[in-house]
């Protein structure tokens, strides 16, 4: 049975209720939701807040879930749809928005630290936070689209064919949004490669 | 999936895109899943009306200003046309009053009396 079968199997048992494979799901991709949000809004608070509202989502909508696609394309387009929700309620705040924005090193301050940033030399140390800053910036500047299609391809390994089913487009499209997206962030992160 | 050479445009793009994969995530913080199950049980937030939508509000003030615009001067039109017929009627009125009016109608009159002689 595959990973994705086995995604499936336990959906169809939270249809009929049960939150033992509800929490089983959660337990499986709570990472790449949370981080597919984080990657996107660049405040690691929200993105938990966001991640959780995902898969309250998830739970109630079992009942309309059909095993014919699979179920990470699914669960990527809630959080896509979340993700813009997210965009739209921040443009009508605008000043929490810039706030949120301007900086995503915020994550940090409060509290947060990515994972695996220890590192002995403290001059190697800011280095790493500069280039971690520098790429959550470029990644959150970019389209919508553009965005979602990187993090999806580039961090959580979807295939074209399921990044088009998540963004509603065809597979060129996702092409030429990967295409574009590389040549933006070429651009913002030339002096770091 | 990670995207072979062959899909880059040149060796900079490749590099920023190997260098992408250098940002790190964050690890869900203690009790996530505890507090996302919890969550479950939380009644459904009752969203504003959709009413209230700033968007919207302006879009439904906007409308109703430009209706009463569009009603108002539609009414104002049509009081200066019924106007303006009453006030035509009254002329044609008063200049068929007039007796050369009446002289003509009344040759015509005359001469529809003799066609109608010619003919018997």
């Amino acid at each position: 049975m595959t990973s994705s079968d086995s995604d499936a199997a336990l959906m169809l048992r939270v249809k009929d209720g049960d939150r033992d494979a509800f929490r089983q799901l959660v337990e499986r991709h709570q990472r790449a939701v949370v981080n597919t949000i984080y990657r996107s809004i660049s405040d690691a608070w929200e993105a938990e807040d966001l991640a959780q509202h995902v898969f309250v989502q998830v739970f109630r909508s079992a009942p309309r879930y059909k095993p014919t696609a699979k179920f990470t394309t699914w669960l990527f387009t809630i959080v896509h749809n979340t993700i813009l929700n997210e965009y739209r309620r921040r443009s009508r705040h605008a000043a929490e928005s810039l706030d949120a924005m301007a900086h995503p090193q915020d994550a940090d301050s409060a509290g947060w630290e990515p994972a695996d940033t220890r590192t002995p030399d403290p001059a190697r140390d800011v280095a790493e936070r500069e280039l971690q800053e520098r790429i959550q910036e470029a990644i959150s500047r970019l389209p919508d689209a553009q965005r979602t299609a990187v993090i999806l391809c580039r961090f959580e390994g979807l295939s074209y064919e399921e990044i088009a089913e998540v963004l509603h487009c065809s597979v060129s499209a996702v092409k030429s949004l990967l295409h574009r997206a590389r040549e933006t962030l070429k651009e913002q992160l030339r002096c770091y490669y | 999936m990670s995207m072979t050479g062959k899909e880059f445009n040149d060796r900079d793009e490749q590099a920023a895109w190997e260098l992408l994969g250098r940002h790190k995530g964050i690890e869900p913080s203690f009790g996530f899943v505890e507090r996302t199950l919890r969550r479950l049980d939380e009644p459904t937030p009752v969203t504003r009306p959709v009413f209230w939508q700033p968007v919207l509000r302006w879009a439904l003030a906007a409308t109703v200003v430009v209706a009463l615009g569009v009603g108002g001067w539609t009414g104002w039109q049509r009081k200066q046309q019924s106007d303006q017929v009453s006030a035509t009627r009254v002329e044609t009125y008063a200049t068929a009053q007039q007796g050369d009016y009446l002289e003509d109608l009344d040759v015509i009159a005359s001469l529809d009396q003799l066609n109608g002689e010619q003919e018997l």
